[in-house]
């Protein structure tokens, strides 16, 4: 019969390694998928799993035991990706406000948008997704975390403010506004790709 | 009739979400529809974004980086692991042994007194016992023998060895026990067990099965204690007989 996960962390707790690499391994596909609609990119979702689960390890003791593993596991990983999220938009901001020019004097930013693909060679629906994806690095760190929460893991708005420390009502304003924001980029396109159009 | 007033964008987020139900305002409201299957057309163009499925072999990767950064989640050492280590055998080997030794001669040395008063001459016990402590010693090793080729082959070939180990061991286990020589007796009773679940395996035991046996071999220490009584049992086979043995034998009472 398989170890319940509360049985695993019990044994994990007792100093049993073997028990946490069966958590590990049961959950850690599952947290990737939730790092990687947070962070958008492999990397940082990988990092952001090893951490998460360095850090559930080292925090078994604080475990409480009529909870769901999987419930911690998850709100571990949203707090240490919006912790990393707010901290790159902090130093992104910075980095805005001193112009950094190449040694052809263009913007990064400028040569970056010089490079893409224009959009004859991208299909709509690659345009579409990377509408999107820009639309929800625009978001600020707790909008993108409370709706990537709710849209696409199906997080009530309760676990949501429990997760991330807030109220429900600023959890709502801030799936609300990712919301708005994510409609505002996509309606440019609405004239030209009717798939979402009424 | 009263004017209908019309939801607000969040409400019909949050009725798209199902935390509200607005079902029977947007059954009469024609704007309100429109606007709602507008919000269900821009998340569902959300939805288009998809998050890759890890590489194949990615929970092991994940694991031997926490290992990495985290020594105290590296497994016990287990009883097969410990094999190309002679250090540590010399190290623990050594204490266990004594250990083991103390505790199998202690019956020897009980009996000096009255053996003391025996003339110096080749005892029949000792030889006997000599026979004994040979035959032992072979079992052990072709039972600790058993036990690797099951750890690195599985078990095909070792039903029939353990059968044919299982009547000696039931032996040699029933005489230690009645020469009190506990934790012989001990270590030949866990092998026992061992040696009986292998018999009656199946000829391939499934990966589940070799886990559990492992897992117990592993937890009993057991190829080790058997490793070490053998290499034990073999060194006192090489001493000269005893001219006057100052010991019990296995066999003696």
């Amino acid at each position: 019969m398989e170890a319940t996960d509360a049985l695993l962390v019990a044994q994990a707790r007792a100093g049993d390694g073997d028990a946490f690499r069966v958590l590990v391994e049961r959950h850690s596909r599952k947290v990737f998928r939730l790092a990687f609609r947070l962070m958008g990119n492999g990397e940082d979702a990988e990092d952001i799993v090893q951490e998460s689960f360095l850090r559930a390890y080292r925090s078994l003791d604080r475990f409480q035991e009529q909870a769901q593993f999987s419930s911690w596991i998850y709100r571990i990983a949203s707090n240490h990706a919006l912790d990393l999220l707010r901290s790159r938009k902090r130093r992104s901001e910075e980095s805005l406000s001193k112009p950094a020019a190449n040694g052809d004097g263009r913007w990064i930013g400028d040569q970056l948008a010089s490079v893409d693909p224009g959009p004859d060679r991208l299909t709509a629906g690659n345009q579409l997704q990377r509408t999107i994806q820009n639309a929800l690095e625009e978001l600020t760190a707790q909008e993108r975390v409370a709706f990537t929460l709710r849209h696409f893991e199906g997080q009530s708005v309760e676990e949501i403010s429990t997760s991330l420390k807030v109220s429900p009502s600023a959890t709502r304003n801030a799936v609300f506004r990712a919301v708005q924001k994510v409609r505002q980029a996509l309606r440019p396109a609405e004239g030209g790709a009717a798939i979402w159009r009424s | 009739m009263a004017e209908l007033v019309h939801l607000s964008e969040e409400q019909l987020l949050w009725h798209y979400y199902g935390e509200e139900n607005l079902d029977e305002h947007l059954g009469q409201c024609r704007r309100c529809t429109e606007q709602f299957e507008a919000l269900k057309a821009s998340l569902a163009a959300v939805n288009m974004l998809t998050a890759p499925e890890p590489a194949a072999g990615y929970e092991d990767r994940l694991w031997r980086s926490l290992v990495k950064r985290d020594a105290s989640l590296a497994p016990r050492r287990r009883w097969w692991d410990g094999m190309a280590s002679p250090w540590r055998l010399a190290w623990i080997g050594g204490l266990a042994a004594a250990m083991l030794l103390a505790a199998f001669l202690a019956g020897r040395f009980s009996s000096r007194q009255g053996l003391e008063s025996q003339p110096p001459a080749l005892d029949a016990g000792a030889v006997r016992e000599r026979l004994l402590v040979a035959a032992l010693g072979d079992h052990l090793e072709q039972s600790e023998r058993m036990m690797l080729e099951i750890d690195n082959q599985g078990s095909a070939g070792a039903r029939q060895q353990a059968e044919n180990l299982l009547a000696a061991n039931r032996l040699y286990r029933q005489t230690a026990q009645r020469q009190g020589k506990i934790l012989l007796a001990a270590t030949l009773d866990d092998l026992e067990r061992v040696l009986l679940d292998v018999a009656h395996a199946p000829d391939t035991m499934s990966a589940d099965q070799l886990r559990q046996l492992r897992a117990r071999v592993d937890e009993q220490g057991l190829l080790f204690k058997v490793r070490v009584l053998g290499l034990k049992l073999r060194e006192l086979d090489s001493r000269p007989l005893p001219r006057n043995s100052r010991f019990s034998t296995l066999t003696k009472g």
